[in-house]
């Protein structure tokens, strides 16, 4: 036992680790969650990293269907029937079910998304409330977090296309055509969707392109984006206790412990705590293999997003496109100018009710939204505010006269 | 003094950026509601048209479908061109006893779902099961209240506009598409 | 097929669960008991039950590269069974965390008592 201890003492002596290590950190952010929500986020990051990496040697991008599948074990099908399937959907069922420990690495992938994307919100939330971007080099830190936010749900979104099952795939043509939808921004975002992609239907080239952002250039961003933020927070410290006393915010800022063995010890024990309940979540609540569909074949209705987007269905369903199509874009903007805009230097909550107001009701739109998407069953119909007269050329299938194909 | 300076061109910086975001989404309001009709038949409505081949003679067998198989019912057929894949349902509309044939784009024009055909042996229309819209063919050679013949107008639902077509053209007993939209 | 011959010579999946829920249970109640009398004896201890439930990990994983290298493995119940032994694999490592964090935790709180370096 002693002799691991010295081992260890000579690592972060030799590594010049320990002037790292040792740096003094205040204790009032140790046990109080609203600091440590963003340890989760990260770690959850680099969980995803390393299971993506077993995923990508045994994932395939493709959509040529010439793999056929026996169907999904976990919702319950014992008929041997086998279907046709992409060859995407092919690598992954493969993955789930034929490879040896390709179950467990997909389900801890799976949950270590769900937790990363809700440890995001989370942690917007907690900085939201404690005002973080008030202090010097905070703005600095928020803007790096919105990007990295929104980068986070890009992924998100990615990987619930990559499987090319019926879910995935309607979220790829969903988001390729979404903005389409307008009359004006409708046509250069159409032709750069053509343009970038080649296609606006699902194609080799979409989803190899679609799987180039998800493994190697979205994650390489956020890397570097994150570690730009701990490094702010290393030099920088974290955010000011939220007391309105100033004597008792100096206080709370002298009391300080080093960071290695103290918060080294707690943060370590965090991150145990936070796998073992993903891996405890993987091993009790596992996720199925939605079903597979290749083009052609009929589309069922009532396909519901993933609960990271579920929210902006609903209000895309509930409001008028034209207003709620930009939400996120309005969410992502609001967030990048709360720094503007809240400039008094209280970092109490009393001292900051409006802006702790405005936190909850942004957290709000995007709860309440996401759990009514599971309780509302039947679609509401929404007819837009202008229906598109298109000109003759554009709307009849011949080019001159139709002629009829007789008997 | 740097940190003013600073200050401000990071302002400056956002608020432009927040600018151009908030104008470039209340562009497509103040349009519609403006209503200008040179600016709407210029927009084109956000399609596009591809030419899959030049003419008839020479389009090659994977654009077409033998008549004899749509009298079954309506097929599908993924049309590649270059990068591009275009979802196509071919099938025969029944006009007072004679059938014609006609092919669409069955990407729906609200946001993008691929749509199901309707109809069993002849093509009615088509339906998209994400949202509810209703496609349904116009059958009367003289137009249907203000949609042409043959187009899949929209009859409820939030799509936009009418499911883009494709132009087909029959040489010998197969159906070839020529240029598609989308 | 394949389900008759490896239940006979391995533990059925929910009997190698319940052993896991046991040591796991067990231990991170001993560890947390045993950290409020002497730290470094919490460590031993800590030490011993991760050394079984590694002992139990590395059966449980043999287990399923045995099923799935198996010859004729294939049909819906096989799968399902290489299934529920990953699903225990994965509930093994998290009792294992566990424990890991028990220690960790117990280290931080007791260092915040002591004020210092209590480590030798």
């Amino acid at each position: 036992m002693r002799f691991f201890i010295r081992l260890w003492e000579i690592i972060i002596e030799r590594f010049h680790l320990k002037e790292f290590l040792e740096h003094p950190v205040p204790r009032y952010s140790n046990l109080n969650p609203l600091y440590w929500i963003g340890d989760v986020a990260a770690m959850s990051f680099f969980i995803l990293a390393i299971t993506g990496f077993i995923l990508a040697w045994l994932y395939t991008p493709g959509v040529s269907t010439t793999v056929t599948t026996p169907p999904d074990i976990l919702s319950g099908h014992t008929t041997a029937e086998s279907y046709i399937a992409t060859q995407s959907y092919g690598s992954v069922y493969r993955i789930m079910y034929l490879t040896p420990l390709g179950f467990i690495v997909r389900q801890i992938h799976l949950w270590a998304a769900y937790m990363m994307i809700f440890a995001t919100l989370a942690h917007f939330f907690a900085k939201f409330i404690l005002g973080s971007y008030k202090r010097r080099g905070g703005g600095a830190l928020w803007l790096l977090g919105v990007l990295l936010g929104f980068l986070t749900i890009s992924q998100a979104v990615l990987g619930y296309i990559l499987p090319l099952h019926l879910d995935g795939i309607l979220a790829l043509q969903i988001g390729l055509n979404i903005f389409r939808y307008f009359d004006y921004l409708g046509i250069p975002v159409g032709q750069l969707t053509l343009a970038l992609l080649g296609s606006n239907f699902v194609t080799d080239q979409v989803i190899k392109i679609i799987y180039s952002l998800h493994i190697l250039i979205v994650p390489a961003i956020i890397l570097v984006l994150l570690v730009l933020k701990i490094n702010g927070i290393l030099y920088g410290g974290v955010s000011p206790p939220p007391v309105k006393d100033p004597a008792a915010r100096e206080k709370a800022l002298q009391e300080k412990e080093p960071f290695y063995p103290h918060r080294f010890a707690l943060t370590a024990g965090l991150l145990f705590l936070q796998l073992s309940v993903l891996l405890l979540l993987v091993a009790v609540f596992p996720l199925p293999l939605l079903e597979p569909w290749v083009p052609g074949q009929p589309v069922p209705a009532g396909v519901r997003p993933p609960w990271p987007v579920m929210w902006y269905y609903t209000y895309v369903k509930m409001i008028d496109p034209f207003i709620s199509v930009g939400l996120p874009f309005v969410l992502v903007l609001f967030a990048l100018v709360v720094p503007l805009l809240d400039r008094n230097k209280g970092v109490s909550i009393e001292e900051r009710w409006v802006w702790v107001l405005i936190a909850l009701v942004y957290i709000a739109i995007i709860g309440y939204g996401t759990v009514l998407g599971y309780l509302i069953d039947l679609p509401k119909e929404i007819t837009p505010i202008t229906r598109i007269a298109v000109p003759p050329e554009y709307a009849t299938p011949y080019i001159s006269t139709p002629t009829p194909v007789g008997p | 003094m740097v940190d003013e300076n600073r200050r401000e061109t990071l302002k400056i910086f956002i608020g432009a950026t927040a600018a151009l975001g908030i104008g470039a989404l209340t562009t497509p309001l103040v349009g519609s509601l403006i209503n200008v009709k040179e600016m709407k038949a210029k927009a084109a409505h956000g399609s596009i048209e591809v030419v899959l081949c030049e003419s008839v003679d020479n389009c090659p067998e994977e654009y077409s479908v033998p008549i004899d198989e749509l009298r079954k019912g309506p097929k599908f057929v993924l049309l590649k061109k270059g990068t591009m894949a275009i979802p196509a349902v071919f099938g025969l509309v029944n006009v007072g006893g004679k059938e014609y044939p006609v092919a669409y784009n069955t990407v729906c024009t609200h946001f993008g779902c691929p749509v199901n055909p309707s109809g069993g042996k002849y093509l009615i229309g088509f339906s998209c099961p994400c949202h509810g819209s209703q496609f349904i063919i116009c059958t009367n050679p003289n137009g249907c209240d203000g949609h042409a013949f043959l187009e899949a107008y929209v009859s409820t639902g939030p799509a936009p506009q009418s499911l883009r077509p494709i132009k087909v053209a029959v040489k010998g007993d197969r159906v070839y598409a020529l240029r598609a939209v989308i | 097929m394949i389900l008759e011959v490896v239940l006979q010579v391995a533990l059925s999946p929910e009997a190698i669960a319940y052993i896991v829920a046991a040591v796991g249970v067990i231990g991170a109640l001993s560890v947390y008991g045993v950290m409020q009398l002497d730290r470094r004896w919490a460590a031993y201890v800590a030490f011993l039950f991760e050394l079984v439930l590694t002992v139990l990990f590395a059966y449980t994983v043999n287990i399923v590269y045995a099923l799935y290298g198996a010859p004729g493995f294939g049909s819906v119940e096989d799968i399902a069974l290489g299934v529920a032994y990953q699903r225990v694999a994965a509930g093994i490592l998290s009792a294992m965390l566990l424990l890991a964090g028990v220690v960790s935790i117990g280290y931080y709180i007791e260092l915040q008592k002591t004020g210092g370096g209590g480590h030798e």
